[in-house]
């Protein structure tokens, strides 16, 4: 009987030990996220845009909106149809994936 | 009754090793092994600060520690407003509360003396060594006196650069508040290459506003190494509507480059423009990377670090990056935004590095702003892409050479978030 709550209590412990662990590597979810080649290019556009994409004085926010309406905008702003004054000179460098991968990226941050 | 003995264990463990395998999209590998590499970054500037900001936000596993002489960070973008009377040193100045608290960056103020790449420790002027697993090196500008005769950081202190924004700063807008009505102010921008290129255009372009308010009879010469351009053209447009007959252009390209300089007499001499004097004089010397870049061996013969532009690795020494306006990363012009982007570029570059990955195809974005005044700004933007191991540009240019003053103030609105964009963003602000 002694030997079979030592091995509960031990049970537990180890129990306790991982949840720990998964708790703290959730925490560095919420902390870190590894670059990959959208998170690097949409890291970019935070340099006007401000952190998270929420928008710095009169340049708009990214962040939320639709991303029917990035795509939008930035297909516009590459083929000159939607005026700009710098997008245009920023969005003829990104193709069509890198636009709808952008878009996408913005759209599912929280707003 | 199973027994959870050590081994049943250490497979649990491992179950929870695939959790954050699995997660792989939000955890590096490197975090998710529980490496703790250390990087130190050197130089809390546009380039300096953005890399070790986003190491951590890459990667929170890293130990990153950011080493800055000041404990303050005046910026060179909007200085010039400063002069200007438009913004007082304060809108300028940052500190890094912003990289401490929310980034967990590790902030010594102090100098870096020596680095011993071999060794891979850097010693600091307290005393300290390091040891690193990567070092970054983002050391700015420092000037070469030796090549215009007469001019000297003592000198400086009558006729500022005002190129490195500070006590310069504070001390040439000081002197321009107390220059009579109907004198002079001289500009004498460097030979290129040199820190943010159309900058001379807007310090010419701000003074002139505040001149033209406050003693309207006076005047501004301005010696450009830089010669004719597309762009001056756009920016002498502005000046012909906003500033008619007070800024003069003296082409100061190659044979018209300064050669000396006198604090005493106030003037400068260019072999085929003659020495010109001013009322107050803003010279600004010629320059290379910052002194310690040099002296770590990672400085070619131009003055400057040739870098991968990859990953910012030296192609000098291993495991040091340079990034910022020290490094070689033509076609970029060495501006605040440049900085930011090769920041940036270089951190997920470590982290992907160190994690063994590739790192993936992506654009280097930069830009520069220029206000004529508070309500005209033009900009100047490029993107590049790597080809061939090298950085190529693949679009860009300048504002559009025709536009109404609408476009023009859209663009100076934009010049200031774009201000607080990048300053929020180098210095993790939240």
């Amino acid at each position: 009987m002694k030997r079979n709550i030592f091995i509960k209590w031990n049970a537990s412990i180890y129990f306790l030990t991982i949840c720990t662990a998964v708790f703290l590597l959730s925490i560095n979810a919420v902390m870190a996220a590894a670059p990959n080649k959208i998170k690097i290019m949409a890291d970019a556009c935070l340099t006007c845009h401000g952190p998270n994409g929420a928008g710095s004085g009169k340049i708009p926010e990214l962040k939320g909106l639709e991303k029917s309406d990035i795509t939008e905008s930035l297909f516009g702003f590459k083929s000159g149809d939607e005026k700009s004054t710098i997008m245009g000179r920023y969005a003829k460098a990104l193709n069509d994936d890198e636009i709808n991968l952008l878009a996408e990226y913005f759209s599912a941050l929280d707003k | 009754m199973n027994q959870l003995d050590r081994r049943t264990f250490i497979k649990l463990l491992g179950a929870a090793g695939v959790v954050s395998t699995t997660s792989g999209l939000v955890f590096p590998s490197s975090a998710a092994a529980g490496t703790k590499a250390r990087v130190v970054v050197v130089g809390g500037g546009f380039g300096g600060a953005t890399c070790a900001n986003y190491l951590r936000q890459y990667d929170s596993n890293l130990n990153v520690t950011l080493i800055e002489p000041n404990i303050q960070f005046v910026t060179c973008p909007f200085s010039n407003t400063v002069l200007a009377g438009m913004k007082s040193i304060n809108f300028i100045t940052h500190n890094y509360d912003g990289l401490r608290k929310n980034r967990g960056v590790n902030i010594m103020h102090d100098t870096v003396i020596s680095i011993d790449a071999t060794a891979k420790k850097i010693k600091l002027k307290s005393g300290k060594t390091l040891t690193y697993d990567r070092l970054v090196l983002s050391p700015g500008i420092s000037f070469n006196w030796h090549e215009i005769e007469g001019a000297s950081a003592e000198n400086s202190k009558i006729m500022p650069h005002a190129w490195k924004a500070g006590a310069q700063t504070t001390l040439l807008q000081k002197q321009l508040e107390a220059m009579k009505d109907g004198g002079k102010v001289i500009i004498a921008s460097p030979r290129k290459p040199f820190r943010a290129p159309p900058a001379p255009y807007e310090r010419a372009s701000l003074i002139a506003y505040y001149l033209k308010k406050t003693k309207p009879s006076s005047k501004i010469l301005l010696i450009d190494s830089s010669g004719d351009s597309e762009e001056l053209a756009m920016f002498r447009t502005g000046w012909e509507k906003l500033y008619k007959g007070m800024i003069e252009w003296v082409d100061g390209s190659e044979q018209g480059e300064i050669v000396s300089a006198d604090a005493k007499a106030l003037s400068l001499t260019g072999r085929t423009i003659g020495t010109l004097k001013g009322d107050v004089v803003n010279l600004i010397p010629p320059q290379h990377a910052g002194e310690i870049a040099r002296v770590a061996g990672l400085a070619d013969e131009s003055g400057w670090c040739p870098v991968n532009p990859q990953n910012f690795a030296s192609t000098l020494q291993k495991d040091i990056h340079v990034i910022g306006d020290a490094c070689i990363a033509d076609p970029m012009q060495k501006t605040g935004h440049s900085a930011n982007t090769q920041g940036k570029i270089c951190a997920a570059a470590i982290v992907i590095e160190l994690s063994g990955g590739t790192m993936p195809d992506v654009t280097y974005n930069t830009s520069i702003y220029s206000l004529l005044n508070p309500k005209y700004a033009l900009s100047s933007a490029g993107v590049y892409r790597l080809k061939n191991g090298k950085l190529k540009q693949v679009s860009g240019g300048l504002s559009a050479k025709k536009a109404s003053r609408k476009t023009r103030l859209k663009e100076a609105r934009f010049a200031s978030g774009w201000y607080k964009g990048i300053t929020m963003d180098t210095f993790g602000k939240i």
